[in-house]
């Protein structure tokens, strides 16, 4: 990243990064501490929000477990990944693995809920994320060795999580936006 | 850095708490290409396209006949794809798209449709939309077809080029005007494998239940002499077993008229064809066209030139 120009971006950004707190977090446990809009803080929301967070972080390592074997039926996938996302996972996990690749590391991420929407059908949870991918690395899985061109840094990527008619909530779409750092 | 400065500015005017509460960072813009999932970011940087058909592994010779028996109805923009794929689902040849149903079913269809994951595009990664149907796309759940799988089937075998036996061995020396040539195929050293000149080779492919059992053998050899004479032989021949007289299976037999010209050796041609069968459940089909080819040389020189 190249250095800000002047002390006072600096602080700016100090303060921006503490208020999105965008990339500095340890990876996501179980969106617990995520923050739910004080304006519809209803119960169907509260239990709508930390639903899909759930779904989500539980993709995220359901994704990095499969991508690191890497085996695109892993059964994780299907706990947290609805269609049409999980088809994509799957046929992009697969790709790797037939170029003999695989994925590694740690991936940091930081999501937060931008949109509930109860009334439609199906319900869907909008979140955007700030996925610090650096060290999460693409490697020949034979030698371990880095494919070269293909650290990701950081970016914004955004997820809809629907309600399905069990009750579960699954991630059925979302996508990396690596023009969007952040 | 640009990004970094616009987002500044946003959290200087919108100033603190209504950040955190709305998440307006970085909006959700398109990107134009196409999208690959939140974690994976290099999803369609590889150049070629897992939904195309398999690479055939071994037996990749040059003759285009080792992948007869194509041609099926799964055709995308010309090249024949997979009808099926075990991820994305069945091949719709009137939309080039795959179709798997979606899981799980989602909510809000109507009544008696069904939501498929409709995948397009060259490897489904362009695709990937569900769409609600009333009724299931053409080719939906197809059945595996036997020609496909023998035509993977033979993709296994290594059909190979046929080694050329003859004698007078060139190695050893010239031939002469007028004698017996004879001409074979060496046994396989290796029976067993999944290799060989003339066969007969098996091999098995299974997919969803439907198994094809395919046997490969040549069934004649033509050998061109390089002088205007070519025949048939339905044989492998006879190794040469140093006796007078010409092979008992197969060989030129009347020999050669005229020597060959100085350093101009005879190119003699030798091409099998292999008779490709297969059976699946009382199925059964051929694969035609497969044919292997190798030349060698032979020097011939006058009669008189030994007996002088």
């Amino acid at each position: 990243m190249p250095a800000p120009r002047s002390a006072s971006a600096i602080a700016v950004i100090a303060l921006l990064s503490a208020l999105a707190a965008c990339g500095s977090a340890p990876p996501a446990t179980d969106g617990g501490a995520m923050t739910v809009p004080t304006s519809s803080a209803d119960p169907d929301t509260a239990v709508a929000t930390q639903s899909a967070l759930d779904a989500y972080s539980g993709y995220l390592v359901a994704a990095r477990t499969a991508e690191s074997i890497p085996d695109p039926d892993y059964p994780g996938l299907k706990k947290y990944l609805g269609d049409p996302l999980l088809t994509r996972v799957r046929t992009t996990i697969r790709d790797i693995k037939e170029h003999g690749a695989m994925r590694t590391g740690k991936l940091i991420s930081d999501p937060r809920v931008t949109a509930v929407s109860l009334d439609s059908v199906p319900a869907t949870v909008t979140i955007q994320d700030c996925i610090d991918a650096t060290g999460y690395a693409m490697v020949d899985a034979k030698t371990k060795k880095s494919v070269p061109g293909q650290s990701a840094g950081r970016y914004v990527a955004t997820a809809t999580a629907s309600r399905y008619p069990d009750g579960r909530w699954l991630i059925n779409s979302g996508a990396a936006h690596r023009d969007q750092p952040c | 850095m640009l990004t970094r400065h616009r987002l500044s500015r946003i959290g200087v005017v919108t100033a603190g708490l209504a950040l955190v509460l709305t998440g307006t960072v970085a909006a959700l813009a398109d990107d134009g290409g196409a999208e690959c999932p939140p974690t994976q970011t290099t999803c369609d940087g590889w150049g070629d396209h897992p939904g195309d058909p398999g690479d055939p592994g071994g037996g990749g010779d040059d003759d285009g006949g080792g992948n007869g028996g194509g041609g099926g109805p799964c055709v995308r923009d010309g090249e024949v794809v997979d009808c099926y794929d075990d991820i994305l689902g069945w091949f719709n040849p009137s939309d080039g798209c795959y179709y798997l149903i979606t899981e799980p079913q989602p909510a809000g269809g109507a009544e008696g449709q069904t939501s498929y994951t409709r995948s397009c595009g060259p490897g489904g990664l362009a695709g990937g939309e569900p769409v609600w149907l009333d009724d299931p796309p053409p080719g939906f759940e197809a059945p595996p077809d036997p020609a496909e799988l023998a035509a993977r089937a033979l993709a296994s075998l290594d059909l190979q080029h046929p080694v050329i036996g003859i004698a007078p061995d060139p190695a050893v020396g010239p031939g002469l005007v007028g004698l017996p040539i004879w001409l074979w195929v060496p046994a396989d050293p290796d029976p067993g494998d999944n290799a060989s000149t003339w066969g007969p080779l098996t091999a098995t492919e299974s997919e969803r239940g439907v198994t094809v059992e395919l046997t490969a053998e040549v069934s004649k050899i033509e050998w061109d002499m390089g002088d205007g004479h070519s025949f048939t032989c339905p044989t492998k021949g006879t190794p040469y077993a140093h006796q007078g007289g010409p092979s008992p299976t197969c060989g030129y037999d009347e020999g050669y008229r005229e020597p060959s010209a100085k350093n101009a050796p005879y190119n003699v041609t030798a091409q099998t064809t292999w008779t490709v069968t297969w059976e699946a459940g009382g199925e059964t089909g051929t694969i035609d066209g497969v044919t292997r080819e190798s030349t060698a040389q032979i020097q011939i020189d006058e009669l008189q030139v030994v007996t002088k």
